[in-house]
């Protein structure tokens, strides 16, 4: 009997002891989640991503994308009146130069990601993915953790809000509460009710980024846009945050308002005159997006003797012509917005 | 089982331990703006610790509680009154509401005027007459001439604003912050007020801000498309949006008479869109069009998809006439 007892309390503390050091384990794991991280494994969408660029540069970084250029964006009749009667010099005013880009900006803007992942302490999944901010974007937040999107009556955010799951080596996001805002550095825009399904798709160290944007006022279709990145070892290479925005003074009044009245927008006609496209292609819309509307325009098209801009390498424009401004500093009063420094004046037409 | 029971408590506390070690841990971000679905069609926003938005009781109504007493900012539609009382009362535990400051005096915005201000109890003390002011309860606010267009709508008395002003700005200071009440003249109508909550960094933009349309410009009871104009502007002045550091989501929040929260970003754009539709029909009144002739021209194109609508009671149609006639006062004003 007295036995028993003694082996039972024996029993009663050993198991008393496993269960305070089971407890102390479980404390010390909770603040080193990465122990926790032996189950199934998925793709990893954190670190530094460089953006890769080619021919886009001009239209993803400088000069931008050509004013009155808005062929292959799916624009209805509404997009294309909006985006013709929007100047650009609207974002010249103290309350536009530091509200940033949309999170569409993501693919349309030259920058590269920095991501990092936010783990759960206990089971190390990921809740969500941070995209660091640039000085032109918002850090935008992806939510991993499966929590349902905000009511409609919640704020609109500058990286707008953002949930995915992953489908092998692709994650499929989907991106509500976004501001109104471009989809080219032009005038082109969607509305604060559009939404983002993106697709980031890894293959090895390359990251494609392939988004589509519906937007039920301003798009007639989703418009899709896509940029590949690759990942660079230097973990620390990219900051995650952009650096501070202080507006200043630009002479425009606070309560100005640049815009075009309707067919007054001088930069509409700008594509027919640099390359002879038919103001109807200029202006955008779904149809212009497929190849098929080359046989429509083939008739409207005249192709221009010579080449003013955007010629590619070889083919600058002659000295004085090209639009207004488009010019970097000390380049001649017409712009020089093809060729390369020292290129033949008056160039050839491309091929 | 009581034994057993104590085997297995020291696993228990440390589990607590590390529940209460992993929530500390929790990343900040992951805090959103807390918000409740009251059902019915009705939602509340805690914006700031102090600070709550009812959405769907009639237009948006504020509550901010402190020390001194809730102040309340709309009283929202008759028919939600009862509702809203009761999830006031949940907010301010001891009833104790001392203002009902009304930015409008629509029948969304003052509807449940009289029954608010019934829970609440006057920092008055009795008048010459008697009692204390409105039989003790909450004081009604209101900039404009409200109250003849209350009594005139026949609301009862009890709903009808115990404290006029009619000066630009009307300031108090209750719940350690500054409330500036700001007068609009001309806007949505002569009724307008704009209520700026300092510390929270909170405006109440009433019915100069309807995120879901074309703003309501009610010629019929002094509104006018330049004086919206200039209070859309006001509201940007007052607004500050997260500068120099513009990658965090922060900054004052702009609470619309209807619809979503707002920050600066989104008044500027509405802004922009109330003053180019402005620009449009007055270039074409210029150009000696007619009423008929301006909406023909479709003036409103590439916004109203956006802001518009065929039916209801605030059409494109309607915003359009209300904008031409206004600017025409305006004209007529200045021979």
């Amino acid at each position: 009997m007295f036995l028993n007892l003694v082996v039972d309390m024996a029993s009663i503390r050993v198991r008393t002891i496993i269960a305070v050091v089971a407890g102390f384990v479980g404390i010390l794991m909770a603040g080193h989640p990465a122990w926790a991280q032996f189950g199934p494994s998925e793709p990893d969408l954190s670190g530094s991503w460089l953006g890769l660029m080619g021919e886009d540069v001009p239209e993803r970084a400088v000069p931008g994308p050509l004013p009155g250029d808005f062929t292959g964006l799916a624009l209805n009749a509404a997009g294309k009146s909006l985006a013709a009667s929007t100047s650009m010099a609207r974002f010249t005013t103290i309350e536009r130069q530091c509200a940033l880009w949309p999170p569409q900006y993501l693919v349309l803007g030259p920058m590269p990601l920095k991501i990092a992942a936010d783990t759960d302490p206990i089971t190390g999944k990921t809740i969500a993915y941070r995209i660091g901010a640039w000085e032109d974007r918002a850090t935008t937040v992806i939510w991993m953790d499966g929590r349902p999107h905000p009511s409609e009556n919640a704020p609109h955010t500058k990286g707008g809000f953002e949930t995915g799951k992953w489908q092998g080596n692709t994650l499929t996001t989907f991106t509500t509460h976004i501001k109104a805002g471009i989809i080219r550095r032009n005038g082109a825009q969607v509305s604060d009710r559009a939404t983002l399904t993106t697709h980031y798709i890894i293959n090895g160290d390359l990251l494609t980024i392939l988004m589509f944007i519906d937007d039920p006022v301003y798009l007639s279709e989703p418009q899709a846009f896509s940029r590949d990145f690759r990942l660079i070892n230097n973990a620390n290479a990219l900051s995650a945050t952009g650096p501070p925005c202080i507006p200043s003074f630009e002479g425009a009044a606070s309560d100005a308002v640049a815009h075009y009245l309707p067919g007054t927008n001088p930069m509409v006609g700008e594509l027919k005159k640099q390359h002879g496209i038919p103001l109807e292609a200029a202006a955008g819309g779904a149809e212009t997006m497929y190849p098929e509307y080359r046989k429509k325009l083939k008739d409207k098209y005249v192709r221009p003797e010579k080449c003013l801009s955007d010629c590619g390498p070889g083919f600058g424009p002659p000295p004085g012509v090209g639009p207004p401004g488009m010019g970097p500093p000390g380049a001649p009063p017409g712009g020089a917005r093809g060729g390369p420094p020292g290129a033949p004046p008056g160039g050839k037409p491309p091929r | 089982m009581t034994i057993r029971a104590i085997r297995y408590l020291p696993a228990l506390l440390c589990a607590l331990g590390a529940t209460w070690a992993l929530d500390c841990q929790r990343p900040a971000f992951a805090q959103q703006l807390d918000a409740r679905d009251l059902g019915d069609g009705m939602e509340l926003f805690q914006i700031r610790p102090n600070f709550h938005v009812l959405i769907g009781a009639g237009a948006n109504v504020a509550v901010q509680v402190g020390v001194d007493g809730a102040v309340v900012v709309d009283s929202g539609d008759a028919a939600h009154a009862d509702r809203l009382v009761a999830e006031i009362k949940k907010l301010t535990p001891n009833h104790l509401i001392r203002y009902v400051i009304n930015t409008s005096a629509d029948a969304d915005h003052v509807g449940g005027n009289e029954k608010v201000s019934k829970i609440g109890k006057t920092l008055l003390g009795d008048s010459p007459f008697g009692g204390p002011p409105n039989d003790g309860a909450a004081a009604i606010l209101a900039g404009g001439d409200i109250l003849t267009r209350m009594s005139n709508a026949g609301y009862p008395e009890g709903a009808w604003p115990t404290e006029l002003f009619v000066q630009p700005r009307k300031y108090m200071y209750l719940n350690d912050e500054g409330i500036e009440v700001l007068h609009q003249p001309s806007a949505h109508s002569d009724a307008d007020s704009i209520i700026f909550f300092r510390r929270s960094d909170v405006v109440m933009a009433g019915d100069i801000i309807d995120i879901r349309r074309f703003p309501v410009i009610d010629l019929a009871n002094g509104g006018s498309i330049n004086g919206e104009i200039a209070a859309l502007n006001r509201i940007v002045e007052l607004a500050i949006p997260s500068i120099p550091i513009v990658s965090r989501e922060a900054g004052t929040v702009v609470v619309p008479s209807h619809g979503r929260l707002l920050d600066q970003t989104d008044v500027v754009e509405y802004r922009d869109m109330v003053t180019i539709m402005r620009d449009r029909i007055q270039n074409l009144m210029k150009e000696r069009k007619t009423l008929a002739q301006v909406k023909a021209a479709d003036p409103a194109l590439g916004y109203k998809e956006r802001y518009g609508s065929d039916t209801g009671s605030w059409t494109t149609d309607m915003f359009v006439e209300a904008v031409f006639k206004s600017l025409a006062a305006d004209k007529s004003k200045q021979r």
